[in-house]
């Protein structure tokens, strides 16, 4: 009998002091799956929320909402007032920032993302061409939301052109608090009734500087990314050419000589042949594989040193992400130093193609 | 229902000794010393560890040299009757504060993390309860649990290890480059390794004391690699930089993970940490009531129930995190400096009396 | 009452006539053997009529009464009775009980003793398939109601001259007979001790089933974890003698007691040991992974939809909620609405003939959980969720330990409706408390997982291969420290 007593004290009092009786039901919520960052021209912040919408079982819908404000809890605030469900900040799928956002800066929102404990650390960041709600908008082609498109598109495309994996906003706070690196998010544009996949935003600090052009970030990414996967061809003239699916792996190693930094980027691609009509009475045995092979080793490493060339000595910018490895070696407290000194180091690249698998076609 | 029983086996002593110490520190523990020693912050987990070490080992060598008496009879015998006194009452003290900073913590996280929507007084006054049948039934009954939850412990190291080969080894290199701050971080990991005191109290209950000394370091060593590959999992995977922002780094690791069913490991980690919580703060309750039933002379039973009172009401006043952390940046240095000094100083004082003979009582 | 039988057979007559049920059954039959007045006294049903007037009434009556005998009762077994089995004794309640148990009893003129023949009718339900414990490859009988003949089957499989039987008698207001077998030297003294100190201080009016027992020997009258297992199967309990357990028998039940069991053993199918290591350790974590379904599922899943919403994934939140809507009663009253129907239905399958439970469990189920979604009533998740539970349920190969687990989730939703994920924390750490404070007959509850004996846990979630593991159990042995520890 103490026992039952003492169980229904407990019970009481938990009855009596537990709070949870004003919960909205999960019915009553709506799920935001994007959120789009704006600048509008007066120097106001802007911002474009995209949510589902639910009527009845399985009939889901979307709408967005634009609000202007000062600060990014400011626009949130206002958005309540129009929006009719409750909202969970938990479920974003995709951060979208305007490129003109982007080069204004955006420490805010890496601010509100990390301290907000109720935030996903996998929502997907991308930079865009047009405005934010410009995008959104759109009529999405195969999910429910826009977000979700972009999200995928981003998803999809690791599979093509070495696209970098580290797209969620994890990533970007390792980007931007770790020592020697630099933001670099996937831009994308709009694209006819549709969006693509337009390069790379890279951003010093937390502004956006420059993006780079669609036909080199295949190249800055074999650059960059370790383990991506893309397609290489090699043209000789029209319908003739070698092409090959890839997977790279990067290896970085950092020498040091009193003054001058030298990075050497090794780079090696396993590849399997998917075209190759370049000769039509080309045989693949073992000594033509490797004659294939140097040739176009020797070819990608000259285009690989002209990019490194050219984004070193026209930004002064590591885009490659290389010098982390350079302050590994020397010590955190000579980040100021490894960055200063990179327009004055030397970026050697080696890449060796690999041939795994020719195909079903021998010869 | 009023009955206890205090007898445990070696190794029940030695999972004690290892969830004694799992506390609110594996949380904020990376974030504490990374603010010191940057990418270095595990070897200083890791050489903070000779704390535990320390103080197992030479609890284990005065016991030994005093036949494994118990505390009070061995206190008595070496500083006599009122320094015996004092000193209960500053291991009472000592349990007090550290049970009400880990209950304190563990509201704050909960409150902070998947249970926004409580009241932390509620959290506080139903673990208390939780506490108080736990250690109602002796210390038997807290060595079958830690026993069975060393099980969880396992668990608990599995989930950051899903992290291993994400992080980065540029975030970890150099691996030493200031010997000074890796050393000036050591004392900020002693929270975390607070608790190991339990030892004090807990030996002459073991049934079988041959290998006693193997199984405490054994447990202790088991805290200290959890701590370290936490702490390094954490560093390689986040920067020096971002863990020494964070509040509580853990948490952030696991939450970062993408799932199918649910969309992170939080809840999981939460769970099951929240079971070793309960075991530490039933250890240190243990510890509280048993100095305090030598204190006020009464029956073990009753001080259970005046321990978790009081750690409801010393735990609320430290609700608020920054609240915490002040008192415990000023009150822990004292009172892990005392605690080495008194071991030191019973060790040498039970060293210079081993000779004579002491019946068990 | 009188103790003791007099000389005067008409008033020892008149006081076993007050101690028996004075029915039209119990049978005082007069005859006269060499000039004295006998009685035999039996009652007809329990006692076997043909029995008695083959071996006792026939040779009284057909030899020639006039050769002189010095004393009756020590030549009436010796020479002219034919029973095997008659016990002389002078108590009246002894008497009494024995004439209850069919035994009949022979009263002489001018004695103060009285003879015992066993004429016990055996007519019980015959030795059959167990219905309740199915199994693939094990044996195809079953205890019946008939304490002797479970004995001997008993008895048959277990050639082992330390097997022990020993008889007690409890009850107040109806005596029942018990008979605690163990093989000796298997078990270890301190249960054994325990388990009879147990037995002797039972204090209940009359033990009509297994399960009567099993709640007189628990002191926790709140525990709701069974410290005992109950079989029909005679495989079974020779198996658990092996391993150092203890089984009761009681009179008139086909169900035998074991004891002690802990924890983990209750998840532990008998057919597990009869397969191929591999197979067998995959059913037993299914088990597991069951057991840990029935207990959280439900409450982790209400948990999420009123207070954690975030966790679910993108893509399963969608679903849940465009499945939600238009739901309008609350996420526990809609789990709890479900279950109940569950419980209600598989109850009633219980009762109903075999075939027309199943049928109905089947029925009904398809039917309410096809009308409630149709209706809008409960959605196709929640439904999805409580079945997937309700199926766990069957795994556990234990009957009281099934319904004790499934009677977890109802405090586990309660608390996870009121505190979230610290409700479900609170509810599991409670619960291992209770469990690990247990004692079952001295066995530590949760062995031997705590105290922890790597002997012993190869055989508990895992098992070994058998060679490893048909040892005797040293957590069954609190009395032995092992030197390890």
């Amino acid at each position: 009998m103490r026992y039952l007593k003492k169980i229904s004290y407990i019970v009481l009092f938990i009855f009596i002091f537990s709070s949870c009786y004003n919960k909205a039901p999960i019915e009553r919520t709506s799920i935001i799956s994007g959120v789009g960052h704006d600048l509008k021209s007066n120097k106001k912040l802007s911002s474009t929320f995209e949510f589902t919408v639910f009527k009845g079982q399985n009939i889901i819908d979307k709408m967005i909402v634009t609000t202007e404000g000062t600060s990014i809890f400011d626009m949130y605030n206002k958005r309540l007032l129009i929006t009719k469900r409750k909202h969970l900040p938990g479920t974003i799928r995709l951060l979208l920032i305007s490129e003109n956002r982007a080069k204004y800066g955006i420490s805010d929102i890496i601010d509100a993302f990390l301290r907000d404990q109720e935030r996903n650390l996998n929502t997907t960041v991308a930079v865009s061409k047009q405005s934010t709600e410009n995008i959104l908008k759109m009529n999405p082609k195969d999910s429910n939301t826009m977000s979700e498109e972009i999200e995928d598109l981003i998803k999809s495309s690791f599979e093509a052109n070495f696209t970098q994996n580290d797209v969620t906003i994890k990533d970007l706070f390792n980007m931007y608090y770790q020592e020697g690196r630099h933001i670099m998010i996937p831009y994308v544009e709009k694209f006819k009734d549709t969006i693509k996949l337009g390069g790379i935003a890279v951003f010093k600090d937390d502004k956006m500087i420059f993006v780079i052009p669609e036909e080199e970030a295949k190249y800055v990414n074999i650059l960059r990314n370790d383990k991506a996967q893309g397609f290489l061809s090699f043209t000789s003239e029209t319908s003739k050419s070698f092409d090959i699916a890839c997977q790279s792996r990067r290896k970085i190693k950092v020498d040091y000589d009193d003054e001058n930094i030298v990075y050497n980027i090794n780079i090696l691609i396993y590849a399997s042949i998917k075209e190759a009509n370049i000769d039509n009475s080309l045989e693949l045995s073992k000594e033509k594989i490797t004659e294939l092979e140097e040739k176009y080793s020797k070819e990608i490493s000259k285009k690989l040193q002209e990019i490194s060339d050219k984004y070193k000595n026209n930004y002064q910018f590591d885009a490659f992400d290389i010098q982390k490895y350079a302050i590994a070696i020397l010590g955190k407290d000579k980040q100021k130093y490894v960055e200063d000194n990179f327009k004055n180091s030397k970026i050697n690249v080696q890449a060796k193609i690999k041939i795994l698998s020719s195909g079903r076609i021998i010869r | 229902m009023f009955k206890y029983n205090n007898q445990i086996t070696k190794n029940q002593y030695m999972f004690i000794i290892q969830n004694s110490m799992i506390g609110v520190g594996i949380l904020s523990l990376a974030s504490e010393v990374c603010k010191e020693a940057q990418q270095s912050g595990w070897i200083s987990t890791f050489l903070g560890g000779f704390y535990p070490i320390f103080v197992v080992t030479l609890t284990t060598i005065i016991f030994k040299n005093m036949n494994f008496n118990e505390f009070f009879e061995i206190n008595r015998r070496i500083y006599g009757k009122f320094l015996a006194y004092i000193f209960t009452i500053f291991f009472f003290i000592n349990f007090t504060f550290f049970t009400s900073f880990v209950l304190s913590g563990f509201t704050n996280v909960l409150t902070f993390s998947t249970t926004k929507f409580l009241s932390p007084y509620v959290i506080i006054v139903l673990t208390s309860v939780l506490i108080y049948f736990t250690i109602n039934q002796g210390l038997t009954n807290i060595g079958r649990l830690s026993e069975l939850l060393f099980y969880l412990t396992i668990l608990l190291l599995i989930i950051p290890i899903y992290f291993i080969n994400k992080g980065n080894s540029t975030n970890l290199l150099p691996i030493i480059s200031n010997t000074n701050s890796i050393i000036k971080a050591i004392p900020k990991t002693f929270f975390s390794y607070s608790g190991v005191e339990i030892s004090l109290f807990i030996i002459p209950f073991v049934t079988d004391t041959k290998n006693v000394l193997a199984s405490g370091i054994k447990g202790s060593l088991i805290t200290i690699i959890l701590y370290s590959v936490t702490v390094i999992l954490t560093i390689s995977y986040c920067g020096y930089v971002l863990t020494s922002k964070l509040q509580y780094p853990l948490l952030y690791l696991v939450s970062a993970a993408d799932l199918p069913i649910l969309s992170n490991f939080e809840p999981l980690f939460i769970f099951l940490w929240g079971n070793k919580i309960f075991q530490t703060l039933a250890v240190g309750c243990f510890g509280m009531s048993y100095t305090l039933s030598f204190i006020i002379k009464n029956s073990y039973n009753r001080c259970c129930l005046f321990t978790c009172l009081l750690i409801i009401f010393t735990s609320s006043i430290l609700i608020p995190e920054h609240n915490r952390s002040m008192v415990i940046d000023i009150v822990m240095p004292y009172l892990v400096y005392t605690i080495i000094i008194y071991t030191l100083l019973t060790f040498i004082l039970s060293y210079l009396k081993r000779g004579e003979i002491f019946e068990k009582n | 009452m009188i103790e003791k039988l007099t000389k005067n057979i008409y008033s020892n007559l008149d006081v076993i006539s007050a101690n028996v049920p004075s029915n039209l059954n119990f049978i005082k039959r007069e005859i006269i053997f060499k000039e004295h007045k006998c009685y035999i006294l039996f009652i007809s049903g329990i006692a076997d009529k043909n029995v008695i007037e083959e071996t006792i009434i026939k040779p009284l009556l057909t030899i020639k009464n006039h050769i002189k005998s010095e004393n009756l009762l020590d030549d009436m077994p010796k020479k002219y009775i034919f029973s095997s089995d008659i016990n002389v004794t002078n108590s009246i309640p002894d008497i009494c009980y024995e004439l209850l148990n069919g035994k009949t009893v022979i009263l002489v003129e001018n004695y103060d003793t009285a003879l015992v023949c066993n004429t016990i009718n055996d007519n019980y339900r015959q030795i059959q398939e167990s219905t309740n414990e199915k199994s693939i490859y094990g044996l195809r009988e079953s205890f019946t109601e008939n304490l002797n003949l479970n004995l001997t089957i008993l008895q048959r499989k277990v050639k082992n001259p330390n097997l022990k039987f020993e008889r007690y008698i409890v009850g107040d207001k109806i005596k029942t007979e018990l008979v605690l077998a163990y093989i000796d030297g298997i078990i270890d003294p301190l249960v054994l001790t325990n388990i009879k100190s147990k037995i002797t201080n039972i204090n209940a009016p009359a033990l009509i089933s297994t399960g009567f027992l099993e709640q007189f020997l628990d002191y926790r009258h709140y525990n709701i974890f069974p410290l005992t297992k109950s079989t029909e199967r005679p495989d079974k309990v020779v198996f658990d003698l092996l391993e150092g357990k203890a089984a009761i028998f009681i009179a008139e039940s086909p169900t035998v007691l074991i004891l002690p069991a802990t924890f983990l053993e209750f998840f532990q199918g008998f057919e597990d040991y009869s397969e191929r290591t591999i197979i067998a350790n995959f059913s037993r974590i299914m088990r597991f992974i069951a057991i840990i379904t029935i207990m959280i599922l439900e409450p982790i899943y209400l948990v999420l939809l009123i207070y954690n919403p975030e966790l679910f994934p993108y893509k399963l939140m969608s679903l849940i909620i465009s499945s939600r809507q238009n739901i309008p009663l609350p996420p526990l009253l809609e789990i709890l609405a479900m279950d109940v129907a569950v419980e209600i239905l598989r109850e009633g399958g219980i009762r109903l003939p075999n075939p027309v439970g199943t049928t109905l469990a089947i029925v009904g189920g398809i039917v309410i959980g096809e009308s409630a979604t149709k209706a809008g009533l409960v959605s196709y998740v929640t439904l999805f969720i409580v079945a997937i539970t309700v199926i766990s349920t069957f795994i556990i190969p234990n009957y009281q330990m099934a319904l004790t687990i499934r009677f977890i989730r109802f405090p586990m939703l309660i608390l996870g409706q009121m505190f979230g994920f610290f409700g479900l924390l609170i509810g599991f750490y409670f619960s291992l408390i209770q469990l690990t404070k247990l004692e079952t007959f001295g066995v530590p509850y949760f062995s031997p997982a705590t105290p922890f004996r790597f002997s012993d846990i190869i055989d508990s979630i895992i098992r070994l291969p058998l060679n490893k593991i048909l040892v005797e159990p040293k957590s069954l042995k609190p009395s032995k420290k092992s030197p390890k520890n």
